[in-house]
C-alpha cells in the first residue's frame, strides 16, 4: 500500500509538467504572419507583421497587428520580446506571406527559420503579396473578425473554386530542395474597398521569385502543373452555323505526362484532362438529345485550353525561363544527369513540349 | 530455468526482440540512409537486415550449447571465472550505457517537440524510472509489457498511412541509380538500427521452447524489417531524397505534412504513442544489465540491484552535452553492440573449441 502511495505521489509530481505549463492569457495566437524586406541606406532589415485575435474582454478591437523588425528573421523575435507582453504561439500560425520585394530578392533567409523550428506546422499555407505584407495584414475586413481569417479563407478555399495553386509549407520545401522542381505561390492583392483577392501566381526559380502571371495564365499553370483543382473556364467559339457561342465550363483537372529523349533533348507530351459540366451557355446550344453539340462544346474547350497552355509554355520557355510546370519531376527520374549536372530550367527551355487536352462533359445542366 | 517467473514463450521472445530493437532510431533512420543511398534507401534497409540475421545465428551457436545458462554464466564457464566476469561486466556496462543513451536521445527529442522548458534531468529521471521499474521485474512481466506495447504501437501505423497518399513514385527512380557502393554504405548505417538482438545472450535460457528461438528471432527480424521498410518507403515517397537527406527526424516531420479530420497536429498524437515504443529498448537493456549483474555478483535481489544501477544510468544519460553528442555516443555504443552480436559469440566459441581440443570440460 505504501509502495503504491509513493508511486502515485511521485507520478503526480513528475507528470504535472509544471515547467512547460503556459496560460492562454500569457500568449497571443497569430493566424497570419507576413515577412517583408526593408532596404534603406542603413542596409537591409526584415520585418514580421502578425495579425492575432484579441482575447481580452476589455479589448476594443477584435484583432490586433504587431510589426517587429530585425537584422534576420529570427532576430525579429528580439524586437517582439520588447514590444509584446505575451509569448507567441507559433504552432497556431496558419498562413505565412512573403512580401513582393522579399520574394523577388529570394526567400532563402526566411525559410530556414520556418524549416528549422519544430513548432511550425508543415501544413501552413504560403502566398506572395502584391504589395508589402504589412499593407495587407493591416487591412480592416468588412466581413471577417480578423484579416487573418479572411486570408486563411481565401487561400484555403480558392483552389476548391478556381484554378489557383495551393502550396503548403511541406510542398514548398519539396519544390525548393528537389532538383528539377520549382515552387509557385498564389499572389494576394487588394481590390475594391479594402477587399482581398487572388491576383495571379508567383513563379519561383528555387528561392527567388522571377515573375508574376495573371489569373488566366494561372489557370493554365495549374492544368499543366497537374495540381488537381476545381474551377470554371469561360470560352467562346463560332459553331458551324456561324453563331458565336459563349460557354462556361465547371469541373476538375488532372494531367499525365509522357517523356522521351530525342537527340539528347527531352520531348514531353502533357495530357491535360478536364471533367465537369456546362454551367452556362449564352445563345443556348441545344444539348438535350444532341450529343453532337456536347461534342462540339467539348472540342471547342479542348482547343481553348490547349491554346492557353501553349501560350503559357511559350512564355515559360522564352520569357520567364523557368520550369514552373514540374516537368523536371520526370527528367530527374528518367535522366538524372540532366537535372543534376545542368541547369534544368535551361534544358526545359530547349525541350519540345506538346499539349493534348481531353475534355469530358458529364452533363449540361437542367436546361434542355 | 528454475524460477518460472523468468520463463517466456517464444512468442513473447518475438516481442522482446522487437521491443529492444525499435526505439528512437526509427525517427532518424530514413534520413540517415537517404544521405548515402538516396532513392535506393529501401534496398539498403533490406540488405541491412542481414546483419541481425547473422547475429541471431551467431548468438544461437553459443547459447544453444548452454541452453540453461545466461551470458554471465557461460562466459565464466568458457573463459574462466575472472575473465568471464570481466566480459560480463563489459556487457553490464554496455547494456546500461545503451539504455541511458537511448533515454537521453529520447528525452532530447521530447524536449524539442513537447517540453522545451523542462530540464533534461527531470525527463531522463522520469523515463529511466519507468524503465527501471520494468527492469526490476522478472522476464515474464517485461515480455508482457513488450507484447502489449507492440500492439499499442500499431496505432503509429495509422499515422504513417495518413501520409502515404502523398507518395510520389518518381522519387524512387531510377532504381539502383545511387550505385552499389552507396547502397552498401546505406546498409551499413541501417545495421545500427537493427541492434537489440544481442539481448538474446541474456534471455535465450529463459525461453521455454529452445528449439523455437531461431524461428522466433527470424519472425522478429522480418517484422522489424517490414516496419523499417514501411518508414523508409513512405519517407522517401513523401519527401523525396533531396529533402529527406536534409531532415533530422523524418518520421516526426512526416506527421506534420497533413491534417486529419479530427487531428489537426498529428505529430503531437504521434509522440504520445511513440513514447511507449521508445522506452522499450531502455527498459529491455536495463533489464539485461541488471540481470547480468545479478548473475555476476550472485546477488539475488533484483530490486536492490535496479536501484543501485539507477543513479549510474541517470548520470550517464546526463553526460552528453547535447543531442549531437548523444547521437555520436550512440554510434560508438553501436560498435560495442555489433561486437556483442557477432564477435563475442564467435570469440567464445573459438575459446571453447580450443579448450575442448586441449581436453578441458566446458559445459
Amino acid at each position: 500500500m505504501v509502495k503504491q502511495l509513493l508511486m502515485m505521489v511521485l507520478l503526480a509530481v513528475v507528470l504535472t509538467g509544471c515547467w512547460d505549463a503556459k496560460d492562454i492569457d500569457d500568449l497571443f495566437i497569430p493566424f497570419v504572419g507576413g515577412y517583408d524586406l526593408i532596404e534603406n541606406a542603413g542596409g537591409k532589415k526584415y520585418s514580421l507583421t502578425v495579425n492575432f485575435p484579441t482575447l481580452s474582454r476589455n479589448a476594443k478591437e477584435n484583432s490586433d497587428v504587431m510589426v517587429v523588425e530585425g537584422e534576420t528573421i529570427a532576430a525579429t523575435r528580439i524586437d517582439r520580446g520588447n514590444k509584446s507582453s505575451r509569448g507567441m504561439a507559433i504552432g497556431d500560425l496558419r498562413v505565412v506571406l512573403f512580401g513582393n520585394d522579399l520574394a523577388r530578392r529570394g526567400v532563402h533567409d526566411v525559410v530556414d527559420l520556418i524549416f528549422r523550428d519544430p513548432r511550425f506546422s508543415n501544413t501552413i499555407l504560403l502566398a506572395v503579396t502584391e504589395v508589402r505584407t504589412t499593407d495587407i495584414i493591416t487591412i480592416e475586413p468588412h466581413n471577417y473578425q480578423t484579416v487573418g481569417q479572411n486570408i486563411i479563407d481565401l487561400l484555403r478555399n480558392s483552389p476548391k473554386n478556381s484554378f489557383i495553386p495551393r502550396e503548403r509549407l511541406h510542398l514548398f520545401r519539396k519544390d525548393l530542395l528537389t532538383e528539377g522542381f520549382n515552387p509557385v505561390l498564389p499572389v494576394i492583392g487588394v481590390h475594391g474597398n479594402n477587399k482581398l483577392k487572388i491576383s495571379g501566381a508567383a513563379l519561383f526559380k528555387k528561392y527567388k521569385m522571377v515573375s508574376q502571371i495573371s489569373t488566366d495564365e494561372t489557370a493554365a499553370l495549374v492544368w499543366l502543373r497537374g495540381q488537381e483543382s476545381y474551377g470554371d473556364v469561360f470560352y467562346s467559339f463560332t459553331d458551324q452555323e456561324g453563331k458565336t457561342r459563349q460557354i462556361t465550363f465547371e469541373g476538375q483537372n488532372s494531367r499525365s505526362v509522357k517523356a522521351k529523349l530525342v537527340d539528347g533533348l527531352p520531348v514531353f507530351e502533357i495530357n491535360v484532362n478536364l471533367e465537369g459540366y456546362i454551367a452556362e451557355s449564352i445563345d443556348t446550344m441545344e444539348f438535350a438529345g444532341k450529343e453532337e453539340n456536347v461534342a462540339i462544346a467539348a472540342r471547342a474547350l479542348e482547343e481553348e485550353v490547349r491554346r492557353r497552355c501553349e501560350a503559357l509554355i511559350y512564355d515559360l520557355q522564352n520569357e520567364h525561363r523557368v520550369d514552373a510546370i514540374l516537368l523536371g519531376r520526370y527528367a530527374r527520374a528518367k535522366w538524372p544527369p540532366l537535372v543534376q549536372k545542368q541547369d534544368w530550367d535551361e534544358v526545359f527551355c530547349k525541350s519540345a513540349i506538346k499539349v493534348k487536352v481531353n475534355v469530358k462533359i458529364e452533363s449540361t445542366g437542367e436546361v434542355a | 530455468m528454475k524460477n518460472n517467473k523468468n520463463v517466456i514463450t517464444s512468442k513473447q521472445l518475438i516481442f522482446m526482440i522487437i521491443g529492444a530493437t525499435i526505439g528512437v532510431g526509427i525517427l532518424t533512420l530514413a534520413s540517415t540512409i537517404a544521405r548515402e543511398s538516396r532513392q535506393d534507401a529501401w534496398i539498403s534497409t533490406i540488405i541491412g537486415a542481414l546483419l541481425p540475421v547473422a547475429g541471431l545465428f551467431t548468438i544461437n551457436l553459443i547459447t544453444s550449447r548452454y541452453p540453461d545458462h545466461t551470458f554471465a554464466e557461460f562466459s565464466e564457464t568458457i573463459l574462466g571465472k575472472w575473465p568471464g566476469k570481466a566480459l560480463s561486466l563489459l556487457f553490464i556496462l554496455y547494456a546500461l550505457i545503451f539504455a541511458s543513451i537511448v533515454t537521453r536521445i529520447f528525452v532530447s527529442i521530447l524536449k524539442m517537440y513537447l517540453f522545451p522548458m523542462t530540464p533534461i534531468w527531470a525527463l531522463s529521471a522520469l523515463i529511466l524510472f519507468v524503465a527501471a521499474y520494468l527492469a526490476s521485474q522478472d522476464a515474464r512481466v517485461l515480455a508482457r509489457v513488450n507484447e502489449l506495447m507492440f500492439f499499442e504501437a500499431l496505432v503509429l501505423f495509422a499515422f504513417l498511412i495518413g501520409s502515404a497518399f502523398q507518395i510520389d513514385l518518381t522519387f524512387f527512380q531510377p532504381v539502383g541509380g545511387s550505385g552499389l557502393l552507396n547502397i552498401l554504405k546505406g546498409a551499413y548505417h541501417t545495421a545500427f538500427s537493427y541492434l537489440g538482438i544481442e539481448l538474446l545472450l541474456v534471455i535465450s535460457p529463459m525461453v521455454r521452447n529452445k528449439r523455437e528461438i531461431i524461428k522466433a528471432g527470424l519472425i522478429a527480424i522480418i517484422i522489424i524489417t517490414f516496419i523499417y521498410l514501411l518508414v523508409v518507403v513512405i519517407s522517401t515517397g513523401v519527401f523525396g531524397p533531396d529533402v529527406l537527406e536534409r531532415l533530422r527526424f523524418a518520421l516526426m516531420v512526416i506527421q506534420k505534412t497533413y491534417t486529419a479530420p479530427v487531428i489537426e497536429r498529428a505529430e503531437f498524437f504521434f509522440i504520445i504513442f511513440w513514447v511507449f515504443v521508445a522506452f522499450r529498448p531502455a527498459a529491455n537493456m536495463y533489464f539485461a544489465s541488471r540481470y547480468t549483474a545479478q548473475k555476476v555478483l550472485g546477488f539475488n535481489s533484483p530490486g536492490i540491484l535496479t536501484v543501485l544501477l539507477f543513479p549510474l544510468a541517470l548520470i550517464i544519460s546526463l553526460v552528453p552535452r547535447n543531442l549531437e553528442q548523444a547521437l555520436h555516443y550512440s554510434s560508438i555504443i553501436g560498435f560495442f553492440g555489433m561486437g556483442f552480436m557477432l564477435m563475442v559469440p564467435v570469440f567464445l566459441l573459438l575459446v571453447r573449441f580450443i579448450r575442448m581440443s586441449l581436453g578441458g570440460k566446458h559445459g
